[in-house]
């Protein structure tokens, strides 16, 4: 890796729901580190365990039985998990915020744009009224949204999905964020308006150096954004490293899975690969590996003992008996 | 497959308009949105017919106006060689079962507090299509094997499945009739590649079977140019390019078409495409631009673009395009 240093550093992340069903083991021990100013994706099957990652890292679980059980959160040398709710609260929206993955339900509705904006603004930096509304023009204009001095006297459904998403991104970017969280920022947009937002995400990144993570279904969108991506299954990580290196030569089957999975722009193929099977019940974990169910390269080990992370340098790190050769890491 | 043949073809639409209502405040004036505006096609039997776009560029409406659950405006509906344009609901009533659709999000479209063998078996029991409680019983296993579930998830909630086999319930459900014509509205959208390979080859599965037709709605090109046999370019209402699908894809010719299948992400990193960034956002629908509706975001736009829509140019008999660019060699002649 280069010498940039990590802005964000997750360690050994375990958040679990205690649900009146039961436990729900979110996400589990997982690990990763963001480098100042780059670009982080996280990809994996849907319930994997993306946006209760990026909740923990915000500390939003107020209203849900979710708690982060173990694990260390380090943002500028300080482990945000020791930090008070006053404190969290001062650094959530200021130093890292977050653009939620359904933009219909994280918007007061009855709130005009112009002050929902502003109130973050009002909220985070010493400033009057006018001069935050200054600041939410000027960054409505900055997302490429036409007519902004009108879209700030309007409501939230008054626009359209895309404009409401410029919103969402608006809110985020308005404090300067250090580090911004985007979930699914562009699902349920079409090709040429998500191609505007990636491309104002990418400019703001230049100007401001903002480090990104980034939570997506599209394996396109990572390869055009990250540069390191991070690949979930059951809650756990299983592939790490350079967006380059793991998309040319995946080392964990289930990374290849998911590759070999999509259709693929002017390949005519009759049949699509499929991942046999399904994501195991999470009731019934297997206890080895939990992709050895499905996965046509399992050895006995696999279906008996977890395997651990084997760290090929340079962030390049899979969870999987296949790669033995690697150095093992706890 | 696009051949003519003596059957008629399962679905034909002519000049198809649907404006809603919208009123600006509570004394304000009476205004129109465009969401369909003029819109002809047809679908050949076996044929799957795939429609892209913008969002909010009337894609959903052209499939609720095809089933006829929004009011149309003007313009003619004719399934299976039957004009349905005029339809009541009473009348609608037995033509209903021809047509079935399968919507976005599985998540929402079942009813969670129901079996899976409720669930499919209720269009059977409402079309009154069996004769007895053991045949809808068996009917519903056989469908449920078409799709890929095992006999005994029929017992079981909706809840309890994943979003991929919730989607093959109301992909069972929907196939329960027998139906003429299948509208899928972004089927694959809400889903992970993972699942999303999966319904896919169901569909195309039960495309060959069952010698179903589809009308085919996705904002993703690349799962569209895998389903598709034809292609049809939606921009503010209107079609402004219609193609079979490798002809689309090789050569588009619409300014619009062009830009769309340049704004999609390649998997390959290192792969950096020319992109046209569209400026602007798409206009309103309820004060559509003058001449062609693209002309604001057009790279070409010429001056005839603002202000004569263009007419269709036909450039194979499969393939053909609504712009100037087009245009202009006939209008020298
Ligand atoms: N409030 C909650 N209470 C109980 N369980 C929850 C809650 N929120 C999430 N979960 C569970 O945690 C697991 C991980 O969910 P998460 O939302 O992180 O998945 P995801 O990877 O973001 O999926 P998607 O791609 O569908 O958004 C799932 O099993 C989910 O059901
Ligand atoms: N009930 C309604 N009343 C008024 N306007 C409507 C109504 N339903 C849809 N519209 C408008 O009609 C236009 C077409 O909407 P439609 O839902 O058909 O778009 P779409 O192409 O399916 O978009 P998306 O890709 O976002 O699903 C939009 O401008 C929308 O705002
Ligand atoms: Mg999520
Ligand atoms: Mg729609």
């Amino acid at each position: 890796m280069t010498d940039r240093k990590n802005i964000l550093e997750v360690k050994n992340l375990s958040t679990y729901f205690f649900t009146d069903n039961g436990v729900v083991r979110a996400v589990e021990n997982l690990s990763f580190k963001l480098q100042e100013g780059s670009t982080l994706g996280i990809v994996g099957e849907s319930g994997s365990g993306k946006s209760v990652t990026a909740l923990s890292i915000m500390g939003l679980f107020k209203g849900t039985t979710g708690r982060v059980v173990e694990g260390e959160i380090i943002f500028e040398g300080k482990d945000l998990l020791k930090l008070s709710e006053e404190e969290r609260r001062g650094i959530r929206g200021k130093d890292i915020s977050m653009i939620f993955q359904e933009p219909m339900t994280s918007l007061n509705p009855v709130l005009k744009i112009g002050e929902q904006i502003s109130e973050a603004i009002i909220e985070h930096q010493n400033v009057g009224k006018s001069e935050a509304m200054e600041q939410v023009v000027q960054i409505l204009k900055d997302t490429g949204l036409p007519r902004v001095e009108s879209i700030v006297n309007e409501y939230p459904f008054q626009l359209s999905g895309g404009q409401r998403q410029r919103v969402m991104i608006a809110m985020a970017l308005v404090c300067r964020p250090k580090i911004l969280i985007a979930d699914e920022p562009t699902t349920a947009l079409d090709v040429t308006i998500q191609a505007q937002i990636l491309d104002l995400m990418r400019r703001l990144k230049e100007r401001s150096g903002t480090s990104i993570i980034f939570i997506t279904h599209s394996l396109g969108v990572v390869a055009e954004m990250c540069d390191e991506v991070l690949v979930m299954y059951c809650s756990r990580a299983m592939e790490t490293g350079n967006v380059k290196d793991v998309f040319k030569d995946p080392l964990h089957p289930y990374t290849r899975g998911l590759m070999a999975s999509i259709p693929k722009l002017g390949e005519r193929v009759e049949e699509l690969y499929t991942i046999p099977g399904n994501v195991p019940n999470p009731r019934f974990m297997p206890k080895g590996c939990k992709f050895a169910p499905r996965c046509s390269e399992a050895m006995d080990i696999c279906h008996e003992e977890e395997p651990p992370f084997f760290d090929f340098g340079g962030g390049r790190t899979s969870r999987c008996w296949l790669c033995s050769n690697g150095r093992e890491v706890k | 497959m696009i051949q003519k043949n003596k059957s008629p073809a399962p679905l034909i639409v002519k000049d198809l308009k649907v404006y809603y209502p919208v009123r600006r405040g509570l004394f304000g004036k009476l205004q129109h949105v465009k969401a369909l505006d003029g819109v002809s096609f047809e679908i050949a039997k076996g044929e799957t017919f795939g429609v892209v776009g913008e969002s909010g560029c009337g894609k959903s409406t052209l499939a609720l106006a095809i089933a006829k659950l929004v009011k149309l405006t003007s313009g003619q509906i004719i399934l299976d060689g039957e004009d349905i344009s005029h339809y009541s609901a009473s009348q609608m009533q037995p033509v209903r079962k021809k047509i079935q659709m399968i919507f976005q999000d599985p998540y929402a479209s079942l009813n969670p507090r129901m079996t899976v063998r409720d669930i499919v078996a209720e269009p059977l029991i409402i079309h009154n299509v069996c004769k007895s409680s053991k045949e809808v019983d068996e009917k519903v296993i056989e469908l449920l094997r078409q799709v890929g579930l095992d006999d005994y998830h029929a017992n079981r909630y909706a809840h309890q499945f994943s979003g991929g086999q919730r989607q093959r319930i109301g992909i069972a459900r929907s196939l329960a009739l027998d139906p003429i014509l299948v509208i899928a509205d972004e089927p694959v959208s809400a889903l992970d590649v993972s699942i999303q390979s999966q319904v896919l080859n169901l569909l195309s599965e039960l495309k060959k079977h069952m010698h179903l037709t589809y009308l085919f709605i996705a904002h993703d090109l690349s799962v569209v140019e895998h389903i598709s046999d034809r292609v049809g370019v939606m921009y503010l209402g209107e079609f402004v390019e219609v193609s079979d699908r490798d002809d689309l894809y090789n050569r588009p010719l619409h300014p619009y078409t062009q830009a769309l299948l340049s704004a999609i992400p390649s998997i390959d990193p290192e792969e950096k495409k020319e992109r046209i960034i569209l400026e602007g956002n798409i206009p309103s629908p309820i004060n559509a631009p003058s001449g062609c509706k693209f002309h604001p975001r057009c790279r070409h736009c010429m001056p005839i673009c603002k202000e004569l829509s263009p007419k269709k140019s036909v450039i194979t008999d499969k393939h053909y395009v609504y712009c100037h660019l087009y245009t202009e060699k006939d209008k020298k002649e």
